[in-house]
């Protein structure tokens, strides 16, 4: 699988945030994103690849409540390809 | 997919008890989006200190909890005179099935949210909970 390179945080955030989106509602996605993102301490303008795995993770496990464990892997493994496509980076 | 009207929790007051803590952040996250003053325990003894000290206007409470669990902490709650929060509105989430739903109503539970949930669900059984509390 491709690694995730390092990104502009706020692309990082908004790529994530997409994503989620169609689960659970744009605002409680961009909610659950920045509040995972400011619980790692993540404040830097760049984001590493290592971050945005740790702030996938996060994400994931905090969506089990949400949709599932199956589900919320998925939407885990959705969010890492969109970060490794460099989607996040136009 | 269901939308929220926005900021529908303003000026309620959530105490969240859940262990597994990236659930209850994201449980903090999507109720602070829409406006609630949140509070978390991830125990049954750190969730009565947190009542008693903040007195919420909803208890949104996994019964799955480690140690004493869920149950036995409404039960604490409930021991307690109206004017410390006994009567409190108290919501169960739990991954257990709807069948379980008169138990947990009878244990002194006002709703049993049953996981997966959605955070409109949430939203509003919180909503709904702090409104009739109010009357």
């Amino acid at each position: 699988m491709a690694s995730i390179l390092p990104q502009p945080s706020e692309s990082v955030v908004e790529a994530l945030t997409q994503t989620l989106t169609p689960y659970i509602g744009a605002n409680m996605a961009r909610s659950a994103v920045r509040a995972q993102k400011e619980r790692l301490g993540f404040e830097g303008a760049v984001m590493s690849g290592e971050q945005a795995e740790g702030l996938i993770t996060k994400v994931g496990n905090g969506l089990n409540v949400f949709l599932g464990r199956e589900r919320a892997a998925q939407v885990v493994e959705e969010m890492r390809r969109t970060l490794a496509g460099g989607d996040a980076r136009a | 997919m269901a939308t929220t009207v926005a900021r529908v929790l303003r000026g309620v007051s959530v105490l969240v008890v859940e262990d597994d803590e990236d659930t209850q952040h994201m449980l903090r996250a999507i109720l602070e989006t829409e406006g609630a003053a949140v509070s978390t325990a991830g125990t049954a003894a750190e969730g009565l200190q947190a009542f008693l000290s903040q007195q919420p206007d909803v208890v949104v409470c996994d019964l799955g909890l480690p140690g004493a669990d869920g149950y036995a902490l409404l039960r604490q709650i409930r021991g307690l005179p109206g004017i410390l929060g006994g009567t409190t509105a108290a919501v169960a989430l739990t991954g257990y099935a709807a069948e379980l739903t008169p138990k947990v109503l009878h244990a002194g539970f006002q709703a049993h949210l049953q996981k997966p949930v959605m955070p409109d669900d949430v939203i509003k059984t919180v909503a709904a909970l702090a409104l009739q509390s109010r009357h």
